[in-house]
């Protein structure tokens, strides 16, 4: 008897994980169908506004108004694109009443060299080949900084070693923006892991929120241990000549 | 007794049926609440208060034109979002946003609405990717 009762529990705990399956299915499609449904909704709205601005139904008066109005602001070209539309985003008020003149993230984006994650940007690659150039300072007497060296992390496990490079970081950022609250000014100084990273520190304090994030994984870990080997011996040299400049200078 | 004992097992397992659907359906429903592009700022730390919409700060906007290093090493703002604790009367100071919307650099202060821009009940933070190592 007891046997028999411990199998009919037993079944109709099987029944209630396949009743949950079933539910989280249905909850899921109920989601992605309402989801859909504000998309056209909202689509058929954008074209509405579109249809409303360039076609004419009435007079030929109105119509001329609305040339020299397109004169004034020329409809911009359409771009296709996974970036998010403004009025989608769930962030922008579209009842703003200057919401039109913010600028679609797609528009400027869509030009620039793609990537995988975050704005699907290659933002240095974008920057090295002069698709766009970010000025350096506001005001043009501003000194910054610049400095040409590569930091190994990780150089014993057993993915490839990540490769830090200063050149890159320098470019973009000022050295405090790094030293020394994230890091030590000296290669091996400060103790973090990957599970730093991913909790939003260390390099997780740029890398996920607004440089390319985490998925990307190669991007960093990208020397092999046959190379690191030999770039080490570069790059104390490199450390060597740094120090007497400082020192000299 | 066999009876009572099956009856017992089958009720708490109808209450666990019960909460076990009401916890997926929980999770489930529950909307994604923001997902702007990747790194957009929210601030409202004051703004609501104050009865204007949230400001909406972009960054692959401002990136375009500025390197990091133009705010958050020449004007200074802390890589650490709400540390700066941005007010109004500091941007009139020609201080934060202020040093570059003031009618020479960019659009002056006057055009409240492009920066208070966002959806009222937003709270402070940063649009990240939702998973990292996660699809978008
Ligand atoms: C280093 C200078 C600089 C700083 C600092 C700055 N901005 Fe801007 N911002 C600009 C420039 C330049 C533009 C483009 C103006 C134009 O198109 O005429 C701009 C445009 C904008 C736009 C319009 C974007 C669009 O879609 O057209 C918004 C919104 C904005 N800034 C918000 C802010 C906020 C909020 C801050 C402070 C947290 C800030 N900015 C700080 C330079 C700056
Ligand atoms: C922003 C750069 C960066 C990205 C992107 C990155 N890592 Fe790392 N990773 C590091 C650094 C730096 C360390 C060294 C931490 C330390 O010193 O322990 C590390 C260490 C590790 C380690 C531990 C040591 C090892 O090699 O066995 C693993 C595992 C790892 N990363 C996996 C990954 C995976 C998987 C991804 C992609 C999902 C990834 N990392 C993406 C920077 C990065
Ligand atoms: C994006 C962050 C970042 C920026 C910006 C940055 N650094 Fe570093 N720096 C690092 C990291 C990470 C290390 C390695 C620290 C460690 O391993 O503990 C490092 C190490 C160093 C070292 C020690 C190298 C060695 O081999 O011992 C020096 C010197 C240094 N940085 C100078 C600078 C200077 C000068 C600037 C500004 C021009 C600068 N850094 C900007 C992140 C940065
Ligand atoms: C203060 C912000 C910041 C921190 C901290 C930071 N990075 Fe970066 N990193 C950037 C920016 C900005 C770029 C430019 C590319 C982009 O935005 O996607 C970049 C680019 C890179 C690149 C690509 C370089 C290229 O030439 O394509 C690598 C690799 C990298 N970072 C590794 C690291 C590692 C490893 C760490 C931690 C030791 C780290 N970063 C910490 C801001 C940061
Ligand atoms: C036009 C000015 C401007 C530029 C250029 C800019 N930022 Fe920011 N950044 C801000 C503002 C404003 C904040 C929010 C500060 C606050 O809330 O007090 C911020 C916040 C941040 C944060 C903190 C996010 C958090 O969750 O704490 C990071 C990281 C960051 N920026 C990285 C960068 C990097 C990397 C670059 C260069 C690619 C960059 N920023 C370029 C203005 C700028
Ligand atoms: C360049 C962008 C920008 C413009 C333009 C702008 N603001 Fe703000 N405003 C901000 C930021 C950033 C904050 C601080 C956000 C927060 O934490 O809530 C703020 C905060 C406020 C607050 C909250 C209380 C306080 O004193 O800080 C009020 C009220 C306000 N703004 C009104 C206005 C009005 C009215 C205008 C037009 C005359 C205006 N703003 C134009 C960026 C802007």
């Amino acid at each position: 008897m007891s046997k028999l009762l411990r199998s009919n529990s037993f079944i109709i705990l099987f029944v209630t994980f396949i009743l949950t399956g079933c539910d989280l299915v249905i909850m899921a499609a109920v989601e992605v169908t309402d989801y859909y449904e504000e998309f056209e909704k909202n689509a058929a709205n954008e074209n509405q506004d579109l249809n409303a601005s360039n076609t004419d139904p009435n007079s030929g008066e109105v119509n001329s108004s609305n040339t020299t109005e397109q004169l004034l602001n020329p409809v911009v070209k359409p771009w296709e694109g996974p970036w998010v539309r403004l009025r989608q985003d769930l962030i922008h008020d579209p009842d703003n009443p200057i919401f039109e003149l913010l600028q679609e993230p797609g528009e400027p984006l869509h030009k620039l060299p793609g990537a995988e994650g975050g704005n699907l940007i290659d933002w240095e690659l974008a920057r090295l080949s002069g698709m766009i150039e970010p000025r350096e300072t506001l005001d043009p007497d501003y000194q910054t900084e610049t400095l040409d060296l590569d930091v190994f992390l990780d150089t014993n496990g057993s993915l490839p070693v990540v490769r830090f490079p200063h050149s890159t970081h320098t470019e973009w950022l000022g050295c405090n923006s790094c030293h020394d609250e994230l890091f030590a000014m000296k290669t091996g100084e400060t103790k973090f892991t990957m599970v730093d990273i991913l909790n939003e520190r260390a390099c997780g304090a740029c890398h996920g929120k607004v440089a390319f994030p985490i998925n990307d994984c190669f991007r960093c870990h990208d020397t092999s241990h046959a190379r690191y080997k030999k770039l080490i011996q570069i790059n104390k040299e490199k450390l060597r000549r740094e120090i007497e400049r400082s020192n000299a200078g | 007794m066999p009876d009572k004992n099956n009856n017992l097992i089958l009720k708490s397992l109808k209450s666990l049926l019960v909460l076990m659907f009401l916890l997926v359906s929980f999770f489930i429903a529950m909307p994604n609440p923001t997902h702007g592009e990747y790194a957009d700022i929210i601030l409202n730390e004051r703004s609501q208060k104050a009865g204007m919409r949230p400001v909406i700060f972009s960054h692959w906007f401002h990136r375009i034109r500025y390197r990091c290093k133009v705010c958050h090493t020449e004007l200074g703002f802390k890589i650490k979002i709400t540390e700066n604790n941005i007010s109004m009367s500091d941007l009139f100071e020609g201080r934060f946003c202020g040093a570059c919307h003031n009618n020479e650099t960019a659009w002056g202060l006057e055009n409240c609405m492009l920066c208070h821009s966002g959806r009222m009940g937003l709270s402070t933070g940063i649009i990240q990717d939702p998973e990292p190592g996660g699809p978008r």
